[in-house]
């Protein structure tokens, strides 16, 4: 990880666009974090992209959430393609003009 | 006690969630979080923001401008920043936020309380009638 603008907000985050070799492989919709072992500080470990816009919110994609089957199937389809990616895959976060972040992952 | 999770999901499970002291009473909402890198470039969550400063500049476009821009306005230092609570205060991640201090302690206001204070009360009869 090269280069991410000193604070960062999560809104920054959320919605930026995943960039990789030049192609946008969707947006920001989730981040996990992870505790640092013994202490309470935590870290983020992931980003989760997705091509789709709506119902992350809603946690569908989350194995114990239980909800009406038909809204659970629908959401997990529209989020099929979704992929969590790591932190360490993450080389700059660099904001653009008009507000917003792009995310733009190391060359394989 | 609740602790906090090993792993959390920050939209799902932290933004817009409850915050709430050592007494049990709600301080305000996650509005947004702080983010800050160290020299191995992890991202630490190093605060939790609340208030209208941290809300307008998440929703954006014109709704987010005008909510900073009367935040702005109506805060008497020239550079005001949003309401934050340091992580380290945290205890405790379940339905709600959990803090090791009480509210009087902290030095914010979130949203709630900040339309009560600047908007509500300055509309003519906001007052309670035994006041007048």
């Amino acid at each position: 990880m090269s280069q991410t603008p000193d604070p960062l907000r999560l809104s920054d985050l959320l919605g930026a666009r995943v960039v990789e070799e030049s192609s946008t492989l969707g947006t920001v919709v989730d981040v996990r974090l992870e505790r640092i072992s013994t202490s309470d500080e935590i870290v983020v470990t992931a980003l989760r992209s997705s091509t789709a816009r709506y119902g992350t919110s809603l946690g569908y994609g989350r194995k114990q959430q239980r909800g009406p089957w038909i809204i659970s199937r629908l959401l997990r389809r529209l989020h099929r393609d979704d992929r969590w990616i790591p932190w360490t895959a993450v080389d700059t976060i660099s904001e653009v003009a008009g507000g917003g972040c792009v995310v733009t992952l190391t060359n394989r | 006690m609740t602790g906090i999770p090993r792993t959390l999901e920050a939209k799902l499970q932290l933004l817009d969630h409850q915050v709430i002291d050592v007494h049990g009473e709600m301080v305000c909402m996650v509005d947004d979080l702080e983010l800050r890198p160290d020299r191995r470039g992890h991202l630490h969550v190093t605060a939790i923001l609340t208030g209208p400063g941290a809300l307008g500049p998440r929703w954006g476009g014109r709704f987010g401008s005008w909510i900073t821009a009367v935040w702005r306005r109506l805060r008497e230092d020239a550079d005001p920043v949003p309401g934050r609570i340091a992580w380290n205060v945290v205890t405790g991640v379940d339905s709600g936020i959990r803090l090791n201090c009480a509210r009087a302690d902290l030095a914010i206001e979130g949203l709630e309380t900040w339309t009560a204070a600047h908007i509500v009360t300055r509309i003519p009869g906001a007052g309670h009638e035994s006041d007048a």
